[in-house]
């Protein structure tokens, strides 16, 4: 008798699973409809406001695609191997987009906009030169955007004319080379102006609560539905006129936290765009050929190796150099990164053209490195701490080990240090870390730019904790150097610094990798690192 | 009798509240003393200087001493605002409300896997002592405890789902394909029945047996030795001996007079293990994409996200409370000797 019911148990478990058998037919079909995008990626978005405080990486995701700025980036095809039918945002050539047109003045101290006729936000209402003013008055004021504005020399609202209805002026005091790239950043994003201004309060002139939550745009997608931490929908905004739009599908974006259950539903074919593999992943399903991966670099993303210049022992040249000599940054790049990336590693001795990044001349040399070592006063070694980010363990510990293997072999005790996520960024803005592992990207392609966000100053982007006056002299020297022959030698000064000073140590420019169904088309890679939907196509 | 089970509940939910004070107390001092600014991990801008931190720091009501905001969270509290999540955008509670019944959801199913599984092995092992079957109870239960839910999850997942193709999607609660309907009670499965929709109400369980299963291997330890082991005492009594002497039937014996005798310690597991797969399910959540507290939980932690944890600690707490209130009353319905304590 009571085998009998154990029996009966069995088959009702046996019968669940059947079930589960059973249902699958529709999901099959389901998949090969063309009028969903499914993308799938690893972490949820936290906000639907371009310049919302805190916004994190997959939230630009949602607001670069459903609002528009007054110029954009165009795209350029890519060239690689592997990448065709690709394109790449060309930094060199902005394009309008709210805007029909822009006009830069002869003394480039005022740029006037003409915004499109016919152009409306999502609920219909015409987009005016009102709602612009709004939109570039608010990305002044609100905490995370008015830095970045004033990169481009945009820090006051009375520096943003609205001539008539359809046209506005931006002046600034000098002729700026940042201003245009700016206005097509994330933060400068054309809101509704008349929707946002029922919701601002007394503390809340801007509406940042309501916009955290809701969106008031006119982009070439509309947020159809969103599940917080699970998955958002986009659908194309039929009535979109600013630029060329060939998508017609609706994208389902899911958020998927492990990478095994992405890289199944990307090997099954069930996914059309899967992100945030790791590199062995990626290498692994390309051996396997079936799939398409797409790996492209950020030409201005780079991981360091950074060593805090403001602390001993790393505030000794010879020290840091040593260090550079020291990395096994071929064993790094094969084995850790699985060659998804291009090198910062082993390039030519001289300083041949301001291009930057570009690869230092360091390779390694354990020999060099010990000389180097016993010159700079410390024949036997020390002891110090790696820091890397818990958030990041799959290159960042392999990395850590192989350093600790490396650096050991010249006297330099290396312990390895895992930090939360949640503690990195304050340890980093207090420059308390003595080694530790960075990565980051410039937004904006000039060199000086570059320097001057990541070799100088007092934030947590200066990973070096790098202090050189002469750094500091020449990149402020370069801002407004108009020349171009001046300005490529004072680059070229500074490439020189990086090089020998080594303040931080580049490892590579690691490419993202995405792997895409066979069905698409017209995948473009942006300068935020974030989906660009508008040009993509099914079939 | 009614009224004073009712007194009890009443007088268990008044105790209670002094201790949700202390767990909201130590939760709130806990993580502001955990090492990492939020000020600071928000200041993502490309631009963040000490400036921005410092504004970040005054918008988020940082700046103020711990006992102002201690005093402006109960306030708010009491007006049911738990907060806003800085990881998801959204307001705690909405939060919460989405991905509770998610949770309760696998839990139950895991839960109804594990006691279908568990109990009536328990029994037949401990009714045929050392027999095969005894010896092969002995042997998964020893495989459940040792093996990582996790591990026997990816299993399931690759067997089933990678290589037989026969489970679904390893991802979330709904198929790949579909936009998920709207939700109404947040239960997939209630809400698919509401509507009628049936063919979406049998994908959503089906979406519910890997991870289920996963989970329930866990439990199934804890559950099928305590089951055996009480079982077996309940057996060598003497009443046991008493009622078969009189010549009761055997089944009569077993489930009149051995059971309800053995189950005292089996329903205390329960509660264990079901407050534990509500509570602390982050692997398998992760795992299958399941938009769970756990997770969510977790996530905040490491994003140093105050509100989110605070009221994931304070509803776990009070499921717990409810929990034993809930096995305390059980047990005092199966076995009379059980007094409710007041």
């Amino acid at each position: 008798m009571r085998r009998r019911e154990f029996l009966g148990s069995g088959i009702a478990f046996g019968g669940a699973a059947a079930l589960g058998i059973a249902f699958q037919p529709r999901l099959a079909l389901a998949q090969s409809q063309t009028g969903v995008i499914r993308v799938l990626a690893e972490g949820p978005p936290n906000t639907f406001d371009p310049a919302g405080t805190g916004y994190n990486i997959p939230s630009v995701n949602i607001t670069w695609n459903v609002y528009d700025r007054l110029v954009t980036f165009g795209q350029k095809p890519l060239t690689g191997p592997d990448q065709q039918g690709a394109f790449i945002y060309d930094y060199d050539n902005i394009v309008p987009q709210a805007a029909e047109s822009y006009k830069v003045a002869p003394d480039g101290k005022s740029i006037t906009f003409n915004l499109r006729k016919g152009a409306t936000f999502h609920d219909g209402t015409p987009v005016t030169a009102a709602d612009v003013k709004w939109s570039l008055d608010r990305a002044i004021n609100v905490t995370t955007a008015k830095n970045q504005m004033g990169t481009g020399s945009m820090k006051d609202a009375k520096q943003f004319i609205v001539v008539d209805d359809m046209t506005i002026r931006v002046e600034t005091d000098l002729a700026d080379r940042f201003t245009v790239p700016n206005l097509a950043l994330l933060f400068p994003a054309i809101f509704n102006s008349k929707v946002c201004m029922q919701h601002t309060t007394a503390s809340d002139p801007w509406a940042q609560e309501w916009l955290k939550t809701n969106v008031a745009g006119g982009g070439p997608f509309k947020l159809a539905s969103y599940q917080a931490g699970q998955q958002f929908v986009l659908e194309p905004f039929a009535n979109w006129k600013n630029g060329p739009s060939k998508s017609t599908a609706k994208i389902l974006y899911q958020i998927v936290p492990q990478a095994a259950s992405r890289r199944i539903a990307a090997e099954r074919g069930e996914a059309d765009l899967v992100r945030d593999l790791p590199g062995r992943d990626i290498a692994a399903m390309i051996a396997e050929g079936k799939v398409k991966v797409l790996g492209i670099a950020n030409p201005s993303t780079v991981t360091y190796i950074a060593m805090n210049n403001g602390i001993a022992p790393f505030d000794n040249l010879k020290v840091r150099q040593a260090v550079a000599y020291s990395v096994p940054y071929q064993a790094m790049f094969d084995a850790v990164l699985y060659k998804r990336g291009n090198p910062m590693f082993g390039g030519p001795a001289k300083v041949t053209s301001p291009e930057w990044p570009s690869p230092l001349p360091y390779t390694q040399d354990l020999t060099k490195a010990k000389a180097l070592l016993t010159e700079a006063g410390f024949p036997s070694g020390f002891e110090t701490t790696f820091s890397i980010d818990a958030d990041d363990v799959t290159v960042s510990e392999p990395v850590a080990i192989l350093m600790q293997e490396a650096l050991g072999k010249i006297g330099i005790k290396v312990t390895i240090n895992k930090i939360p996520a949640g503690q990195m960024g304050t340890l980093l803005t207090e420059k308390k870390l003595p080694l530790f592992i960075a990565n980051a990207g410039a937004w904006l392609r000039s060199p000086d730019y570059f320097f001057r966000i990541f070799y100088q100053g007092d934030t947590r982007w200066n990973f070096g904790s790098y202090a050189n006056p002469e750094m500091v002299k020449i990149v402020a020297d370069a801002r407004w150097e108009t020349d171009p022959a001046k300005y490529n030698a004072l680059v070229m000064r500074m490439i020189e610094l990086a090089r020998t000073e080594v303040p931080v140590i580049p490892l590579w420019s690691a490419f993202q990798d995405t792997v895409v169904s066979k069905g698409m088309h017209g995948y473009t890679y942006m300068f935020h690192r974030s989906l660009e939907l508008r040009h993509l196509t099914k079939s | 009798m009614r009224t004073s089970l009712l007194k009890v509940i009443l007088l268990r939910l008044w105790s209670a509240i002094p201790v949700l004070f202390g767990v909201l107390v130590v939760t709130f001092v806990l993580i502001r003393a955990l090492p990492g600014d939020p000020a600071i991990h928000y200041a993502t801008s490309p631009n963040a200087g000490p400036e921005e931190i410092e504004q970040i720091r005054r918008q988020f009501g940082l700046d103020r001493s711990v006992i102002e905001q201690f005093v402006i969270y109960l306030r708010e509290l009491f007006r049911g605002n738990f907060g806003n999540s800085m990881v998801t955008g959204q307001t705690v509670l909405s939060d919460f409300a989405t991905r509770l019944p998610a949770t309760i959801e696998l839990a139950m199913m895991a839960f109804f896997f594990a006691i279908v599984l568990s109990l009536p092995a328990g029994i037949m092992a401990a009714i045929w002592r050392n027999s095969w079957f005894d010896q092969l109870c002995r042997v998964v239960s020893s495989v459940a405890a040792a093996m990582p839910v996790f591990f026997f999850g990816l299993l399931l997942v690759y067997v089933f789902y990678f290589k037989l193709g026969v489970a679904s999607e390893p991802i979330g609660r709904w198929p790949s394909m579909i936009i998920p309907p709207a939700p109404i009670t947040g239960f997939a499965t209630i809400d698919t029945l509401m509507t009628g929709d049936w063919e979406l109400f049998r994908m959503a369980v089906a979406k519910m047996i890997m991870p289920a299963a996963s989970m329930a291997i866990f439990a199934i330890a804890p559950l099928l030795r305590m089951m055996r082991g009480s079982m077996i005492d309940a057996l060598d009594s003497d009443y046991v001996l008493a009622a078969r002497a009189f010549g009761l039937s055997r089944i009569r014996v077993i489930l009149r007079y051995a059971l309800p005798n053995a189950m005292l310690p089996v329903l205390a597991t329960m509660g264990m293990v079901l407050s534990t797969m509500l509570g602390a399910n982050i692997m398998i959540e992760k795992l299958f994409s399941w938009p769970g507290i756990g997770a969510y939980a977790v996530n905040s932690l490491i994003a140093v996200d105050y509100a989110p944890v605070q009221a994931f600690v304070l509803i776990v707490a009070s499921l717990f409370v409810a929990m034993t209130l809930v096995i305390d009353i059980l047990s005092a319905a199966v076995d009379p000797r059980y007094k409710l304590k007041r």
